[in-house]
């Protein structure tokens, strides 16, 4: 009777203590776990991200127990700002999301061990499905803390039916656009044509002076080092740059180029190639009237005397790691999802990027005449003829990148916005052009130095 | 069932005082009573304080304290919304004067003039951004019936719309403000991004309620605020419902309608459920629409938050209601919420499947509390009646075994029983004593008597042989003295019936007597053994005629005339055959 009495009070124990104590970390599809991202597909137009993520969310997502809620869809710089302000706990801030999309910079600015590493869920053969040199970029103090999703490059988009009024009245072919020596030129001749227009807006002015110090010496590194103001190869970039913007054909405004875009107040323009997510198939006019354009991509312009060089673009998923471990499992599981084959063809065809899977990016480079809609069919055309013909240098990444990109940009527009007006007020005052521009430009040469050292 | 346990444990009791059942059996019983009355209480306290509460009363408890959270967080935010609403109109309805007074123009004239509306835009875009930063929105708007040219395709609105670039849930004071409708060099000069979606007007038709605003008259707009449906923005994945107040002129024209932009996203970031929730609820603001409700759903606290359609049915129940969204299916309690000029529905939410499977854990929580409490009852009821009854039976069987030296019991009750029972014994001893002494004389009284008794016994018998013998003299000598008197008398009698009789008579009488049939031979018989008719009669069994019948044969057969003759004749022959007989023995 004893022995009875107590194997049946050992067993409504144990059972007590497994109720009470068991902690499952298995993913479980009745009660899904949820994860917040962040990202930067899309901004505020229809996401293919986010049709991405509902499909996961629909079939391997209901299947294993994983849900994707997009809380936020921005540029990288404010996913980097809100990031700081949420690790900060600032008040106001957002909370941390779960997944994000950013650059390696961001490590940077986050306090350490709060962020996953893939590696923990990755085996030796899903790893030997990406492209190793995207996959490094994101291997950071020996933790695989960035996972590549989604690649671009920076090219030329044109509007076509705008440049072609322009062209036709001036005799201009569009093989102008493929050289820094011819591009910048033609965007003052433009400007005198539209009648004080922009042609041409730089997303990254940062990246120009980058790619062509690096072209004409390509001994420097500037992933790793910051621009040097003083050197040779900077004054060789900056004169057509600044020539072009103080005489007003480049445009040095804050913000995207697709912002001037959609008015027409700009139709050319070097950025990433999702950028083409962001460029419309019409302008608006000021008087509410709309018009179609065509699109054209070129290859990232290049020196005519000099290597082809361009940025290797684009963030990649990071992870801010869980106690709970079945959120750490469930973002492995989107990780993979996404980056698997067939999804990271169609979602990088779909937003202009490249896969970074490497059986999607052979099966892009091989099909993409195949592509339907022209404007992703024209990019994908621009991005292979770079594809073996570039040397792509990835994103400078230093402790201090962030903010001395920041300072030389904002320096450059400072001075250079500075100096077009003193020229166009000069101009109007009946000196001469070229010998105010020539001075303008050797003050603001001079200006940027002393602002950046 | 409560009424059937209470029963039987009476019937227990019962039975238990009727029957014969062992000391410690009797103890177990009251004792286990006493501890599931005790595991009752206990159950009961774990009950109120919660512990053991069936996930049922738990979740009620929990959604109506978030519902009524909600509602009035949702009210204050309302509140406020509406207040800046008005507010707003008043001061964008002044601007819109001042502009139109400025550039001497009316109303109707601002139709296809984009310099004016410019102009007017300009002035109205710090408004709504200050308004923007104060209260609980994601964007404002100020639409105008107007446009800036007519020509365009579609029925556009002059209007004013800006969001914020990202959504928090706290304050926007760190956000970066977007155009999604305007005049993009308003945009550029205030330092503002376009939105990708941007338009420079907005089709009013998106959303309903603007158009029934824009159309309506009204005098006093305090109370013509209204929260419209959720719609999907044009052209981007958000959507969003807005608390909209129409603009009214001077001289009481409905300009335009202005608002502010609460978005999907920043009500799910704002209406988040408190940290005393369950994991999974979540609020939902429904408008009703054809019985079925769309609208914006809140946050949860963490985890499970399906990808829901936004078209929800709701199945009121007397419990909580079933709230369907295909495939989900939600228990929650809705209420009815008027904000302004529309209406709402508020409801709190949980995922069905998780609340039955929760409530089913809770049951088995709590009949895994109650089992083991139940045997703990029962185990130490057998162990302690165990304990208290053992010494007790120990002293029983030391009382049962050795009664004569009874060690001293560790129970002072007992104890006092074994004193008390060898004072009996002592005197149960005293009186056993006596009563032997008694019965040893009694035995020695009894001795002597019974010889006394003997003796006189032997002496009866002997006067009793002297007795027997003196009588058998006497009587031997009596038969004698008969003998003689009964020959003398039998040689009378002889000698009467002699002198009676008539010898041929008697010599006829003796030789017929065979003639006699066998009845008549035992009637015959009879009269010599002396009996009477009567006796006669009853032994013959035979009637008096027949009597008479066998009598008249008998005294014809044997020559008589009577009866007393017939017994003469016999007793002659009787006295006849004695003497011979005695002749012969002499």
């Amino acid at each position: 009777m004893r022995k009875v009495l107590l194997i049946l009070a050992a067993f409504l124990l144990s059972l007590t203590m497994t109720g009470c104590l068991a902690e499952n970390t298995n993913l479980d599809p009745k009660n899904p776990t949820t994860l917040s991202i962040w990202h930067v597909y899309g901004d505020q137009t229809k996401s293919p991200f986010n049709d991405a993520i509902d499909r996961f969310n629909r079939t391997v997502g209901r299947d294993k127990g994983v849900i994707i809620r997009v809380l936020s869809i921005t540029t990288s710089y404010s996913i980097d700002k809100g990031l700081v302000d949420a690790a900060k706990k600032l008040p106001g801030a957002a909370e941390m999301p779960d997944l994000f999309i950013a650059y390696p910079r961001v490590v940077n600015t986050l306090p350490k061990n709060i962020l996953l590493d893939w590696n923990n869920y990755l085996s030796k053969e899903e790893r030997a499905n990406y492209i190793e040199a995207f996959l490094s970029e994101g291997y950071i103090d020996g933790q695989q803390l960035m996972l590549p999703i989604a690649k671009s490059s920076e090219v030329l988009f044109l509007n076509q039916t705008l440049f072609d009024r322009f062209s036709a009245q001036n005799n201009i072919d569009t093989s102008e656009l493929l050289y820094w020596e011819t591009l910048l030129p033609l965007c003052n001749k433009y400007y005198d044509w539209s009648g004080g227009k922009y042609m041409f807006k730089l997303n990254d002015t940062y990246h120009y002076f980058v790619t062509e110090m690096m072209s004409r010496n390509p001994a420097l590194n500037l992933s790793q080092n910051s621009i040097d103001v003083r050197s040779t190869e900077f004054a060789a970039a900056f004169y057509p740059f600044a020539r072009a913007a103080i005489y007003g054909g480049l445009c040095l405004e804050h913000g995207f180029a697709s912002d001037l875009w959609k008015t027409a107040d700009v139709i050319s323009s070097t950025g990433s190639t999702a950028e083409v997510l962001y460029l419309r198939d019409d302008v608006t006019y000021s008087n509410g009237v709309k018009e179609k354009i065509a699109l054209q991509v070129f290859p990232y312009p290049k020196s005519k005397f000099g290597k082809s060089v361009a940025i290797q673009r684009g963030g990649g998923l990071f992870a801010t790691k869980s106690d709970d471990e079945r959120k750490n499992k469930a973002a492995a599981v989107f990780a993979k999802w996404i980056t698997s084959n067939q999804e990271n063809l169609s979602f990088t065809m779909e937003t202009g990027y490249i896969p970074v899977n490497i059986k999607a990016a052979e099966s892009l480079f091989a099909n993409y005449e195949n592509v339907s809609n022209p404007k992703y069919r024209n990019l994908y055309h621009a991005v292979s003829q770079m594809y073996n013909k570039y040397h792509f240098c990835s994103t400078p990444l230093s402790k201090s990148s962030q903010s001395s990109q920041k300072s030389f940009e904002n320096a450059l527009q400072k001075i250079l916005t500075h100096a077009h007006a003193e020229f166009k007020q000069r101009s109007a005052a009946g000196e001469n052009r070229e010998q105010i521009l020539d001075k303008l430009i050797s003050e603001s040469l001079t200006k940027m130095q002393k602002e950046l050292l | 069932m409560q009424r059937l346990a209470y029963k039987e444990l009476r019937l227990l009791f019962k039975k238990m005082h009727q029957e014969s059942y062992t000391m410690r059996g009797r103890f177990a019983v009251y004792l286990l009573s006493l501890l599931c009355a005790f595991v009752f209480l206990i159950m009961l306290l774990l009950s109120v304080t919660g512990i053991t509460n069936s996930f049922d009363k738990e979740l009620h408890l929990s959604l109506d304290y978030e519902l009524e959270t909600s509602k009035e967080n949702i009210i204050n935010q309302m509140n406020q919304l509406a207040a800046y609403s008005i507010n707003m109109s008043h001061q964008l309805s002044a601007l819109t004067n001042d502009v139109l007074r400025e550039e001497k123009l009316s109303f109707e004239q601002l139709k296809n003039n984009p310099e004016a509306l410019s102009k007017l835009q300009k002035k109205a875009f710090h408004n709504l951004k200050r308004n923007m930063y104060i209260v609980p929105c994601s964007g404002a708007f100020y639409i105008l019936n107007t446009t800036a040219n007519n020509n365009i395709p579609g029925n556009t609105n002059h209007s004013l719309y800006i969001k914020f670039t990202n959504i928090y849930s706290d304050n926007n004071l760190h956000n970066s403000l977007c155009m999604f409708r305007g005049i993009p060099e308003t945009a550029r000069n205030e330092g503002i991004e376009l939105h990708s979606m941007w338009q420079l007007e907005f089709r009013t038709n998106k959303v309903p309620e603007f158009e029934k605003l824009l159309s309506g008259k009204y005098g006093d707009i305090s109370n013509e605020y209204m929260l419209t449906e959720t719609v999907p923005l044009p052209d981007t994945w958000e959507k969003a419902r807005f608390m909209a107040v129409p603009i009214v002129s001077d001289n009481g024209t409905t300009i335009g309608v202005c608002g502010f932009e609460i978005s999907n996203i920043y009500f799910q970031m704002t209406s988040r459920v408190s940290d005393k929730a369950k994991n999974n609820t979540f609020c939902a603001l429904l408008s009703k629409n054809n019985n079925r409700y769309t609208g914006q759903i809140g946050g949860n606290k963490t985890g499970y938050l399906p990808p829901l359609t936004n078209d929800f049915t709701i199945k009121p129940s007397s419990s909580l209601d079933i709230i369907e969204c295909p495939p989900y299916v939600f228990v929650g309690m809705t209420e009815k919420l008027k904000i302004g000029n529309s209406e709402h529905i508020l409801a709190m939410m949980f995922p069905e499947n998780l609340y039955n499977e929760l409530l089913q854990k809770s049951r088995f929580k709590a009949t895994i509390i109650f089992l083991l409490l139940m045997l703990i009852a029962f185990g130490s009821s057998m162990w302690l009646s165990k304990r208290y009854v053992s010494p007790i039976l120990q002293d029983l069987e030391q009382l049962k075994n050795n009664p004569k030296e009874l060690r001293p019991s560790s129970i002072p009750e007992i104890a006092d029983l074994f004193t008390f029972l060898s004072e009996k014994d002592a005197e149960q001893e005293n009186k056993f004593r006596q009563l032997d002494d008694q019965k040893k004389k009694m035995e020695n009284d009894y001795v002597e008597a019974k010889n006394l008794l003997r003796l006189q016994a032997e002496q009866a018998e002997e006067e009793y042989a002297r007795a027997k013998e003196e009588l058998l003299k006497k009587s031997k000598k009596a038969e004698e003295q008969y003998l003689q008197t009964k020959a003398a008398l039998d040689q009378l009698t002889l000698h009467r019936c002699e002198a009676e009789i008539d010898p041929d008579n008697y010599q006829m009488f003796l030789e017929h007597l065979h003639t006699l049939t066998k009845k008549e031979r035992f009637i015959f018989e009879l009269y010599l053994q002396g009996k009477n008719a009567k006796e006669i009669r009853d032994l013959a069994d035979i009637t008096e005629n027949t009597l008479k019948y066998h009598n008249k044969n008998i005294y014809g057969k044997l020559g008589i005339c009577s009866r007393k003759e017939l017994l003469l004749y016999a007793e002659y022959m009787q006295l006849q055959k004695q003497n011979t007989s005695s002749g012969e023995n002499s």
